[in-house]
């Protein structure tokens, strides 16, 4: 009698467990793991909305891998966009993480005003840089005028790598905060009896930072260089709002490419191999990045 | 010693201040553009201020296409009231559970939330079409918000099950033995305790729900779903010519509850985005 009441309390109490888990279940379940499993159906069949739903197998992948110029061109776009923006994001990071790591008068004004930026959506980030880059009343050219850096104003989304250049201005400045708050928790973790001995020792604050600091956040920089990565393959809407992929589709993202290819062509199939491939581009990355931030340990 | 300690602290100021405003001069020429007539924001070279500030670009904005941006902004408001909704108490059951409920082999559960993060959103959304086809759903804010709160769930689980299980286990038990019911020891007991993290969850879901662009891009097409960021580049690209004085106030509109929200609440925004590091 006493085993069978303890069997039924633990019973009840999975029962109730299941219960609580269920919302995030069904959720996880039919939006996440049915689809997911979909992808894969879909990719190896020519399916359109038209109503063609043929099997075809490898076929949509060995014409992207092999035979389809644009998505190499979006990967190439993606790929020299990462490279652009992930440098001067975490170079700016961290000095802005090392300014505002102090007890100073005003410091939540900086620390605001360095990450204030990233609670407004690409979209709009995207318009105000725009406009702030417009070739006739842009302020931007205004400025370089003044300083003398230019002669006249020049248009930033007619050529290639001014237009790139353009979207990782504004993207760096956008999403520095990010970086700077995962420095930021990095340097608070350093040991302040490091800096003391180097101190003692006479080292400058350059050598400081140099010998310390550095060091101690490698893997804060790891994590911080493989979220730039990520961040920066997934582009989607600062292109599409500043560049609209041009010119000459030199500025397309993958994203972007996959976005046409499903919902303007409507070839669902075909995109469902580019998002595949896109996918495990990124799972790569991915684990490496919940590695390094410890998710999941307990 | 005091006055090379102030002469640091001069040269602090110094450095950072620039750098702060640069970071603000976007913000500050969004909204002086956003009150400029429209004849003063297109003129070069460009005025700094406001010469005659007026509320005609925002008229503009609310009343043009019979009000299409109004339509928008209430959309956005019921989208991401739907996904803080949805996902807070979506997260704070499972959160619980996963931490106060155990039994074996629920880490296969939280194994499975958390593998959502592996794949980006953007890898779903053929598939997701398709289901979402099937279902009746597509261009409907219920689409949205599932959408949303499906992709809010492993970090907001992964934070309420944070946030419980730094709480100790004698509290429930205790509370069982008055026989209180597991609803009433969650809310009643847990949840004053657990509200930070729960807050943290629901403000990164209504900043990102808000902010969202991609997934009401491609799920919605009708004005009674779509939001107010495909509202902003609808407008922006509808015409043949750009209307710059109507997207610097739809800029600003569309800024403006993340930004409150964000300037009185940053502590939880900013332990949010630490547990849940994503662009």
């Amino acid at each position: 009698m006493k085993i069978f009441s303890k069997v039924s309390r633990k019973n009840k109490r999975i029962l109730k467990s299941i219960l609580f888990l269920l919302p995030v279940l069904i959720l996880a379940v039919m939006f996440f793991l049915v689809p997911l499993v979909d992808l894969f159906r879909m990719s190896l069949k020519d399916v359109s909305l038209l109503g063609s739903d043929k099997f075809i197998g490898l076929s949509n992948f060995r014409k992207l891998l092999f035979n389809d110029p644009e998505f190499w061109q979006s990967l190439k776009n993606t790929a020299i966009y990462s490279l652009m923006y992930t440098p001067p994001r975490l170079m700016l990071a961290t000095t802005l993480a090392i300014l505002v790591n102090r007890k100073i008068k005003g410091i939540t004004f900086f620390r605001t005003s360095f990450f204030i930026p990233l609670s407004i959506s690409f979209i709009i980030a995207g318009y105000i840089w725009l406009w702030m880059f417009n070739d006739t009343f842009g302020i931007f050219n205004y400025f370089l005028e003044q300083l003398g850096i230019l002669k006249q104003p020049i248009s930033w989304f007619g050529n290639t790598w001014l237009a790139r250049s353009a979207v990782t201005i504004a993207m760096v400045w956008k999403t520095t905060g990010l970086i700077m708050i995962i420095i930021l928790a990095g340097l608070q973790g350093i040991p302040e009896k490091l800096y003391e001995a180097a101190a003692v020792d006479g080292a400058s604050l350059l050598q400081k930072h140099l010998h310390i600091t550095i060091p101690q956040l490698r893997s804060t920089f790891a994590l911080a260089i493989i979220l730039s990565v990520v961040g920066s393959l997934k582009v989607f809407s600062p292109f599409y709002v500043m560049t609209e992929g041009g010119p000459s589709q030199t500025t397309q993202s993958i994203v972007m490419y996959l976005q046409k290819m499903g919902f303007s062509y409507y070839r669902l199939g075909y995109a469902g191999a580019i998002s595949i491939v896109f996918a495990i581009m990124l799972l790569v990355l991915s684990v490496g990045q919940f590695k390094l931030m410890g998710v999941g340990k307990e | 010693m005091n006055s090379k300690f102030s002469l640091k602290k001069i040269g602090y100021y110094i450095v950072s201040l620039p750098i702060a405003l640069a970071f603000l001069f976007p913000f500050y020429w969004a909204v002086v553009n956003a009150f400029k007539p429209r004849a003063e924001v297109l003129k070069y070279p460009p005025t700094l201020f406001a010469k005659q500030p007026t509320l005609e670009s925002f008229i503009n904005l609310f009343t043009a296409g019979n009000g299409n941006f109004l339509f928008f902004t209430r959309n956005s408001f019921l989208v991401s009231i739907g996904t803080v909704l949805l996902t807070g108490v979506a997260c704070t059951l499972a959160g619980y559970a996963l931490s106060k409920l155990k039994f074996p082999g629920i880490n296969i559960i939280f194994v499975l939330i958390l593998s959502i993060m592996m794949v980006p959103f953007q890898a779903l959304l053929i598939p997701l079409y398709t289901l979402m086809h099937d279902l009746g759903l597509l261009d409907t804010k219920v689409a949205l918000v599932i959408l949303f709160s499906t992709f809010r769930l492993p970090i907001g689980t992964f934070i309420m099950r944070n946030s419980f299980a730094s709480l100790p286990e004698s509290l429930r038990e205790s509370a069982m033995l008055d026989g209180a019911s597991e609803v009433q020891i969650l809310t009643r007991i847990f949840m004053p305790l657990a509200w930070p993290g729960l807050l943290t969850v629901v403000l990164l879901a209504f900043m990102r729900s808000w902010n969202n662009f991609l997934i009401p891009l491609v799920f919605t097409t009708s004005k009674a779903s779509q939001t107010l960021q495909v509202g902003l580049v609808t407008f922006a690209k509808q015409r043949f010519y750009t209307n710059w004085s109507v997207i610097n106030a739809g800029s600003v509109a569309g800024m403006i509850p993340v930004l409150i929200l964000f300037v009185f609440l940053q502590k939880y925004f900013v332990r949010g985005m630490l547990a849940g590091v994503s662009d």
